[in-house]
Order: structure tokens, then sequence, then C-alpha cells
């Protein structure tokens, strides 16, 4: 059920705007710095000594900002500030009681029960009521799927969903899921009946008005005149006025340019180098935080559905092989971040097995293992497959940020006589069209997988992304792959809700990926948030990525990394 | 003819007088003895050089990754190495091969293109010359860069369509200017007159027509020339080149596409020597074409 | 005239709308790949999205429906923000406005009064290193001298801003602050721009006061012992000034082509960068509508200068 999957992808800041349009165009957007040094910054963003403060974020509009037209997972995050969900994930991984104030499942996981808190209301002074609850998992049922790329599609599995008093829902499912609470109860946002029920197709309305949520903000300035996008905190909201009193937006290409000339207060990124962090280390003003192994990763994938030697497990393994994926950390990541897992969890998730096959750089071994297979060295030192067919492929990776990642792996993999034609193109459908649609051989991405996901999510990310449905196609999922075995697997952990248990599957998935390799995770970059600790100093990654990078609602309200409570004093 | 004489205000038909065009003998000495004259030459000798001999100057391969990643400038790499530890100098040696490459095919490619379309309609005349006229105007009243960068999108990053789409930039302005001196010539009272002496279109071509379009078309293709390579570089500045060849614009575009990379030391050794090799070719050619210019062609009714 | 002008503009439309489909990839792929991994993708679901953008059925009913939004001065919504791509354009242009008309203004006083000086005294070697100087740094190419003083300037020595037209999250200053504000963020755009513009009106000044300084009529004036100063301004320039007008369209098209350049190499939110953002998205509105607007825009002010020149001068026939 739940394929939830809140997903994705877009990670509009690092990867649709500095990434995605500016490296696409080879980041010519070239000095692609904006973000201005010395020219003065307004007032004192912080508040003072005990003010409540502004935040002001490096981000641009992300879409409009309903639950059916946001854009991407960005574009989800600004729509989290209007509109509220039963649960909400804070720092801990844990969905924590948000428009619910407890819930309960049954002992076979099969219903779940919520109950509401007292003394909700809509931002346009109506009272919140179960029946909301009831009307949006209704409509979204309705909608069969919203454009994309809205994040949050209509969740599956759900049999059927009951108010059975004013402050309590109940939840039916089809069968039970590990993931129901993160991904769909903590993840699908609840909106009023008496907007949304007259409308027929909701992601094509774009009117301001439609904008009435439970959410701790609302929308004070839309930025489409040159303004910063604008959410100002209600103060009635129902667990108190929030922390963060304004959040303002704006979107700066060069986000740590900004920040170190005070004009926003947090700059992400990922693979910078320390001669560049020094800046920020060495000055008490700025705090850190760092992850490993969250949804921006570099993979290569090949296109097992093209047959030949693409379908075959040892040509993969050989590649695999071949290539130093330490190199790749240290020389295109400046050595930060991790090195990627074959078994595709990453070295920080509760569930990462390293007992998997690891493929350490060994030429001659991958030399061996192919001359094993019957490809034999032909002419001009490319193999031949058994069909005589050389093994020349088309290598497919984005002409910005992968061409780099081309030039190493490119001469690897022809140590072991494999050809790669290089096939760049720019980052954008000219790439991501072959990819989702099986048009290529192989291809690196640098690129986020669905979020939650990427190799610290809950592992039900194996079953999305390696146990693809038909007419599912997703960026990072695996082209084709189709293994029984782990397809039983799969299956079981997601109805597993022994821990232990469950871990024994997800182990053994693992040692399946890695050995089958239909994708290899060549690295994790350390991705990296610089904040001014005077304006807010508690910011986090949220484990699994959801919401995405450190952007979590939860923060802005409590001004804390835990709880609902809302932090008293600075 | 000098840069000083009467301007007629629109850039639409320069008309030169053909006797003027032909730089006597002494006048050629004087002006390959023109400071400017010495000065592009000596820079086009220099890109010519580096462009043919490249294999033997570069001290590496500049596609193989021989050194780390981003290093400053050291007795192995003398300008330093970028991401993800390629030679900066050798990249920038064989960088000169391309834009060579461009200079040459790209401007030869946009006079061809002005011939065919400026020249030969004019002097057949009647519709083919109505025709070919309003092409010129059409294509010259073309958003010039938003077009070019359409173009290039769609053509896919490859350096081939770079040169293609820069010599079809050419073709236009180069028809025009070409055109009014075809028509000029044509218009000539000694030309006439060998016609009227029964002259016949090809004769009148070979002696009279090659060799009074032959100074301005050296004019224009050393012009092109510059034009080219600085268009080149600007495109895959832009990202829109092929990004496994050795370009200075390429260079440029990897040095600039790392987030907050101009903070890193090694930087200014990254981006700045190919800015540099990419001007100074402009320059060589430019001065050259200054140089000429006098002799040949009122500049300044040239539109960019 | 009237009826080639309208022709080029229908010819510009029909471009405007073939080359975005023309590129491999398109804007509908792009969405699919940002969006969740759960999106049940299939026949439908595309078709329902075409439909929603306007990019089903064939491509001449396509063309169809976008000639009549724009005959509604409609350019559609982009399709990687939602946003009406009209409000975008409204919200680019000022900016695109400013930088050109800017550098033009500072381009035609600098050219000009160089120029009148340059002629006044011409073949002098003031002169001639003058002209070879500013000969040279026209063929500077903008995007070169673009980076090096955001290196120099911005990135090093910190004097002016990075990039973008306003410091961000300023919405509390007063006016002034701000006036001073979006001018440090302009200046170092424009004086690129300028650079490239000055060259043209100097030489068509200087060709001018040259071709002025032979007539009758200041020699008449020099016997009758007016100043220079006077002649120089009163009467020789504003007689060479004529050709100047017609320059101006020339100028602005070179303004528009390398503002293109300089929007995106300082992150300034003109039409320029709307424009390249939009193509790797293949956002086909956004691409359409700028580059119709920057087409029309140059093609409009041609035809202006065209029908001015013919009223200052009786004796263009062109």
């Amino acid at each position: 059920m739940t394929e939830v999957t809140p997903g994705p992808s877009g990670h509009p800041y690092t990867l649709d705007r500095r990434q995605f349009l500016l490296a696409a165009l080879g980041g010519a957007g070239a000095l692609a710095l904006a973000g201005c040094t010395g020219s003065g910054s307004s007032g004192s963003p912080g508040g003072g000594p005990g003010g409540r403060p502004t935040v002001r974020l490096a981000d641009a509009a992300a879409g409009f900002p309903s639950p059916f037209a946001s854009n991407a997972d960005f574009g989800y995050n600004q729509m989290s500030l209007l509109y509220d969900t039963l649960l909400w994930t804070e720092a801990s991984g844990k969905p924590i009681p948000w428009l619910a104030k407890s819930f309960s499942s049954s002992p076979d996981h099969l219903t779940y029960t919520f109950e509401l808190r007292d003394g909700v209301k809509w931002s346009d002074g109506r009272p919140f009521t179960a029946d909301d609850v009831v009307f949006t998992y209704e409509y979204y049922a309705k909608q069969g799927s919203l454009l994309p790329p809205v994040i949050i599609q209509p969740p599956k599995g759900i049999k059927k969903v009951v108010a059975t008093d004013a402050k309590t829902v109940v939840f039916t499912l089809d069968q039970p899921s590990v993931v129901f609470p993160n991904w769909v109860a903590a993840a699908v946002p609840i909106v009023p009946r008496h907007i949304w029920e007259s409308i027929r197709d909701p992601g094509t309305i774009l009117d301001p008005k439609v904008l009435v949520g439970t959410g701790p903000y609302t929308l004070t300035s839309p930025n489409d005149d040159g303004n910063p996008l604008q959410f100002t905190a209600k103060d009635d909201y129902f667990l108190g006025t929030p922390w963060v009193k304004r959040i303002e937006m704006n979107a700066i290409t060069d986000q740590f340019a900004a920040l170190l000339s005070g004009q926003s207060d947090l700059a992400e990124g990922f693979g910078v180098r320390d001669d560049i962090l020094a800046q920020v280390k060495s000055n008490s003003e700025y705090g850190m935080v760092t992850n490993v192994g969250d949804i921006v990763l570099a993979q290569l994938y090949w296109n097992l559905g093209k047959g030949g030697a693409l379908g075959d497990v040892r040509f993969r393994q050989a590649c695999a092989m071949a290539i130093d994926r330490k190199e790749l950390l240290t020389r295109l990541s400046a050595g930060k971040g991790a090195i990627g897992n074959p078994g595709f969890l990453g070295p920080k998730n509760p569930y990462y097995n390293p007992e998997v096959r690891q493929y350490d750089l060994d030429v001659a071994g991958a030399n061996s293992l192919l001359d094993g297979a019957g490809y034999r060295m032909g002419s001009g030192g490319i193999r031949q497959g058994p069909d005589g067919k050389p093994l020349s492929f088309e290598f497919r990776y984005d002409s910005g940020d992968g061409a780099a990642m081309s030039e190493i792996v490119i001469p690897a993999i022809k140590r072991i006589g494999v050809e790669l034609r290089p096939k760049p193109a720019t980052l954008g459908p000219e790439l991501f069209g072959p990819k989702l649609f099986g048009g290529y051989d192989m291809a690196v991405l640098i690129y986020p997988g669905p979020s939650p996901g990427g190799p610290n999510a809950d592992p039900e990310i194996l079953r999305v992304v390696f146990r693809g449905a038909p007419g599912q196609f997703s960026l990072t999922s695996a082209s084709n792959y189709d293994n029984p075995a782990f397809n039983a697997l799969a299956d079981k952990q997601s109805v597993t809700f022994d821990d232990a248990q469950r871990k024994g599957i997800v182990n053994e998935m693992q040692k399946i990926i890695a050995d089958d390799i239909p994708i290899l995770p060549l690295y994790y970059p350390e991705r990296f948030e610089v904040f001014r600790k005077r304006v807010l100093d508690q910011w986090y990654f949220t484990p699994g990525e959801f919401p995405t990078a450190a952007h979590n609602k939860q923060l802005f309200v409590t001004g804390m990394k835990t709880g609902d409570r809302i932090r008293s004093t600075r | 003819m000098t840069l000083t004489a009467d301007a007629p205000a629109l850039p639409a038909e320069p008309a030169l007088e053909p006797e003027a065009e032909r730089p006597r003998p002494s006048r050629t000495r004087a002006l390959l003895r023109s400071p400017l004259m010495v000065a592009g030459l000596t820079l086009i000798t220099l890109l010519v050089v580096t462009a043919i001999f490249a294999p033997w100057l570069a001290p590496y391969n500049p596609k193989a990754v021989t050194g780390p990643a981003l290093q400053l400038p050291s007795a192995r790499h003398l300008l330093g190495t970028d991401i993800p530890g390629r030679d900066i100098l050798s990249q920038l040696i064989y960088g000169a091969r391309t834009s060579f490459v461009v200079a040459v095919v790209g401007a030869s490619l946009a006079l061809l293109g002005g011939i065919f379309l400026g020249v030969l309609p004019a002097l057949l005349g009647g519709r083919t010359d109505t025709l070919s006229n309003r092409t010129t105007v059409f294509l010259l009243a073309l958003p010039g860069l938003p077009l070019l960068v359409l173009i290039s999108a769609l053509a896919g990053p490859s350096e081939t369509a770079i040169i293609i789409v820069v010599a079809t930039s050419g073709i236009a302005p180069n028809a025009r200017i070409l055109r009014s001196q075809a028509l000029a010539l044509r218009d000539a009272g000694f030309i006439r007159a060998a016609r009227g002496f029964g002259a016949g279109r090809l004769y009148v071509l070979r002696r009279h027509l090659v060799p009074g379009m032959g100074p301005l078309l050296i004019v224009r293709w050393v012009e092109w020339a510059s034009t080219a390579v600085a268009l080149e570089a600007a495109l895959t500045f832009l990202g829109l080149g092929n990004p496994s060849t050795a370009s200075w614009g390429l260079i440029l575009n990897r040095a600039t596409a790392q987030q907050s990379i101009y903070f890193s030391p090694m930087w200014p050794w990254w981006a700045l020597p190919p800015g540099f090799a990419v001007l100074l070719t402009i320059l060589g050619f430019a001065f050259v074409g200054i140089a000429l210019e006098p002799a040949f062609n009122p500049r300044w009714l040239r539109s960019s | 005239m009237l009826a080639s002008y309208l022709g080029m503009i229908f010819l510009l439309t029909t471009l405007n709308f073939m080359l975005p489909r023309a590129m491999p990839g398109d804007p509908i792929t792009s969405l699919v790949a940002r969006g969740s991994s759960s999106f049940n993708y299939g026949e439908e679901s595309r078709i329902k999205m075409e439909k929603y953008y306007n990019l089903h059925g064939p491509l001449i009913s396509q063309y169809g429906h976008y000639l009549n939004q724009l005959a509604h001065g409609d350019l559609g919504r982009s399709i990687s923000t939602n946003q009406q791509v009209t409000h975008e354009v409204a919200k680019a242009a000022p900016w695109t406005i400013l930088l050109i008309t800017a550098s033009m203004l500072f381009a035609s006083l600098i050219g000009c009064v160089l120029g009148v000086q340059a002629g006044w005294r011409r073949d002098r070697p003031a002169d001639r290193a003058l002209m070879t100087g500013l000969l040279s740094l026209r063929e500077f190419p903008p995007f070169l001298l673009a980076s090096l003083l955001l290196f120099g300037f911005a990135v090093n020595l910190k004097w002016f801003p990075l990039g973008l037209s306003e410091t961000p999250f300023s919405s509390s200053n007063s006016f002034f602050q701000r006036v001073s504000d979006i001018a440090s963020h302009a200046f170092l755009p424009v004086v690129v721009l300028t650079v490239g513009l000055t060259v043209g009106y100097y030489l068509v000044m200087r060709a001018g006061m040259v071709s002025e300084l032979g007539s009758d009529y200041l020699q008449m004036g020099r016997a009758k012992g007016l100043r220079n100063r006077r002649l120089k301004y009163r009467y020789a320039a504003r007689n060479a000034m004529l050709p100047v007008v017609s320059l101006t369209a020339v100028e602005i098209g070179f303004a528009i082509t390398a503002n293109l350049v300089v929007e995106r190499i300082f992150s300034y939110p003109g039409l320029g960068g709307l424009m390249f953002n939009s193509i790797p998205t293949r956002d086909y509105p956004v691409m359409q509508g700028t580059f119709l607007v920057l087409s029309v825009g140059i093609v409009t002010i041609n035809a202006l200068a065209d029908v001015a020149y013919r009223r200052l001068d009786p004796r263009a026939v062109v």
C-alpha cells in the first residue's frame, strides 16, 4: 500500500535552482554568484535579544503553495507552513502528533485511530473537524493522480476513512504497512472541505483565496514583485505562537556568499571544499550541521532491459570492480562524504548492512571475470560478447556536473575492455527522458532521489527503487530489475512490524541488491547547512529526508529539535 | 578611403570607390609595418603555432586525469589542475586548436554564405536579388544571441553544431556588406565599359570583380575570425558546447560551475588563463582587422 | 513598410513556436522526472498533462491555440512554475529595460562627446590612439569583461554586490537607500554594456564631425569669429547628430544580445535570465514569451528608427 512515497526529487534549491538550472547550462550561471557582499542588509533580522526571530532563506517560490500544485519537495516544504498533517516528522525521525493529539493502531495493524486536537481552526476562522480529515482522504482518492511535480500523490491501500465523532478518525487499510504513519499520516496535508468540495480539478487552481489551512503560518507576500516570499506566524496557532515569527524566502543563487554577507541566515550545499568552508568554520557566528547519504547521491545505472551484457550480472560486477569509488569521492566531492554502498542503504541508516559485497577496485579481477563470462578481448582493446557484439555502450551524463565524473569513469571502464561512448546532455528532459523511459544503455546521475528516499530513508525505499511496479517511473529506480526473491522479501518487510525481524529481511535484501547491482551508488557527498546561530541554532536534517533539507516546520514552530512544545526563551 | 570619410548614417549601402580598394605595393608595405599589424600577426602566429604543435607543447593529455584535483600551480602542473585533476596548461594549449579551427572554418563559412546570399544574387539581379535581399533584411532583424542560444540548445552539445551556429550568424551581416560592394562594382564605369566591349560575365568576374572584392573579403574574413572565436567561447562558456572537447570557453565554464568555488585560492589559476587566451586571440584578429581597415573598409558601417 | 513589418512579426512568432519544439526533450518529461516516484505515469496521465499545458494534438492545432492566445495578449502559463508568463515577463522586463536604457544613455553621451572631440582634432596621435583603443575595447567579449569585472570588483575587492538586482530581504529600506542599492547592483552590468555600446556612437559622431568640418557654414562661422566651443557643439555636433538616431536602433540590437550574457553572469533577474532558465526544463511558454518579447522589441525599434530617420532626413531613401 502506501505508495505515497512522498517523493522526489527535486530539491529545488540546490538542485532545481543552483544545479538543475545553472549546471544545466553548464553552471554558466556563471560565476553563479549572487547574493551580494557588503551592501547593507536590512534591520536586525534576527530580532533583538528576547524577540522572536525572522528567518531569511535563500529559496525561490516553488510553485503555488496549495497541496495540489506545489512544486516538488521544496514546494511541499513551503506548502507545509500553511497546511498541517495528522502527524509530523521531527529530528528523531519519529512521527509526532500534530493535528492529532494521539494515535493508536490495532494489533493487526489494519486500523489506525487518530484523536484530533481541540481548538484547531482554519485560517478563515472556521473550526477544523474530523470531517475535514475524511474529506481530504476521499478527495485525494478521487483525484487518481495529481499533476507532477506534486510529490504527495493520492495514497493507495486505504480501504476507508471514517469519523466516529467530531474528534476521532479511524483509518482502515487493505493490508498492513510499516510506513503508514511516516509516509501517509505525516505526509498528506489536511485540506478544508468548505474550500475544495466544489473544485473538480484542484491542480489547476492557482488562486491565493484557496490557501486556507490550519498551518502555523499564513502567506503574507507572494514574491511576484521581487519582494521576498513571506510567511507570517499565526498568533492563535493551536500549539501557541510559533517561535519563528516570520520566514522570508528569496531566490539567491549563491547561498554561501549571501550568508557570509549577512543577507540570509542559512546556506546549504554539498561537496564544498575545506578551503572554502574555512571561512565559516573559524567564525563563531555560524554553526554547521552536516549529513551524509541523504537524497543527494551519485549513482551508476545499467539499463537491464536492453539485455545482452547489460543484463548480465557478471558484466555489471566487472564494471563495478573497475571503478575506484574512493577516487571519485576524493576528486569530485573533495573527499567529503561517504563511498557508495552497493547494498544501497547508507552507513548512517539504522538498517545499513555492511556485510554485503563491496566491489573494491580490482581491474585484474574484473578482467578475469569478463574472460570467464565469455567476453573475449577483440580488436582495439574492446571485448566482444558471446553474440559477437562489441562491448560498446552509450554513456549518458549531465553535461554540467556529470562531465568531471565521466572523465574518470570512461577511462576506468576502458581498462576492462569496455567502451563507453559519451552522450552528454543538459540536466533536464534531454537527460531524464531516456533514463525514465528506458532509452539508454548506461548513465550516471548526480541527482537527489525521491524523498523520503535516498540511502538514509526507511528501508521501504528499497522496494520503491528496486521493485518497480509497471507504469511507475522514477529517476532513481532501477531499470527493468526484477528478482523474485528480492520482490518477495521487499513485500514481506513492508508488513513486518517486529523491528529485529524486519532488520533481518532488509539485511538479506541489501545482500541481493549488492550481488545483482542493478544500480551502483558511487558516493554520497556530504551535505551541509551553515546557519547564523544568533537567528536560529537548532537546525537539523530530518532523517529520511522528509521534509527535505533542514527546512522542517517543526523547528520553525517550536525553535527546538524535537517535540511540539514551543521554546520559551532565547 | 579612411575612417574619417563622409558618413551616410544608415549602415546600408557603403558605396566604395573601387579604385581605392586596391592597396598599392607601397601601401601594403606600410601596412605591414604598422605596430597594430605587427602585434596582431604576432598573436595570430602564436595561436597557429600553439594549435599546430599542441601535442608537442602540452605536457599532458588534456583529457586525462594526471594529478590531484584542484592543485595550485607547481613544477608538475604549471597552471595547476582542475576538477577532477587534469592539467590546466595542457587544456589551454589544446584549446588553441578548437579556437583556431573555429576561427578558420567559422569565418570561411560565414563569408562563403555571405557571397552566396549577397554577391551572386546581386550580380544576377532581378528576382533572385530581391528575394535574397529580403532574406538578408529578415535575418538581420532576428535577435542574434537569443536565437543562437536556442539553436545551440536545439543542436545539442556538439562542437560542429557550435561552428555551424557561429558561421550561420555571420551570413546575413556579410551578405549585406558584400552585396553593396558588388553592386557598386557592377555599376562602376569600368565594368560597364568592359561589358560594353563584349566581355563575358566570367571575364568580368575574373578580371574586375574578384580583384575588386578581394580586399574587402580579407577584411571581413579577419573580422569574422575574431567574432567566431568570441562567439564560440561565449556559447561554450554558457554550457552549450560539447563538454568532452578542449575549449577555452569550456574551461571557463567548468571553473565557474562549482558552488562558491571563487573563494578557493586555486580559482584565479583556473579561470583567468582561458579568459586571457580568448582575449588575446580576439585582439590578434582585431588588430589585423583594424590595421587593414583604413585601407579597405569603413568599419563603422558594420553593425553588430 | 507596415506590411513587411507585420510579416516579420508573423515570421518571428512562427519561428518562436517551432524552435522550442524542435529541441530534444519536452517539458512533461521534466515534470515527471521531478515528481514523485509514486506518480503513475501512463498514456492517460500524459494526455491529461498535455491537455492541461496545451501540448496535445497535432502541431498545427497547438499552433492555432498559441496564435489565439497571443491575440488575446496571453502568453500562457509557465510549465515549471505555474506562473502566468505575461506576469513573469512583466516582472523581469523592467530590470532589462533599466540596464539597457542606462547603458544606452551613458554610451551615447560618452561616445558622442569623445567623437566630437576626436573629430575636431582628427588624425592627431591622440585621435589615433583613442580610435585604436576603443576599437580594441569593442572586441572585448561581454562575457569575459563581465566575468573579469565580477571577479575583480565584486569577489575580490567587494566594492559591488555579486549579483541580483537588489539586496534580498531589504524591503524595509527607505526610498533613497533602495535607489542606491539598485544602482550599486546595476553598476557593473551597465559598465559592461556601456563599453560595448560606446564605440559605435564614437565612430558615427566622429565621422559626422569630420564631414561637417569641411562645410561652408563652419568656415563662415569661423570667419565671423565665433568661438570654437560654440561652433563645435552648437553647429557641427548638432548636424552630425542625425546618424546617431539611426545608430540607436542598431545599438539596441547589440545591447539586447549582450545583455543576455550580462544578466546571466550577474544573476540579474531580467528577461535574459528568464529565458536561460527556461531552456533546460523546456518550458515552452516561457521560452516563447521571452524570445517573442525580445525579438519583437528589436524589430519594432528598428522599424521606429527607420520611420524617425525618414522624418528627419528627407534625402534618405532606403
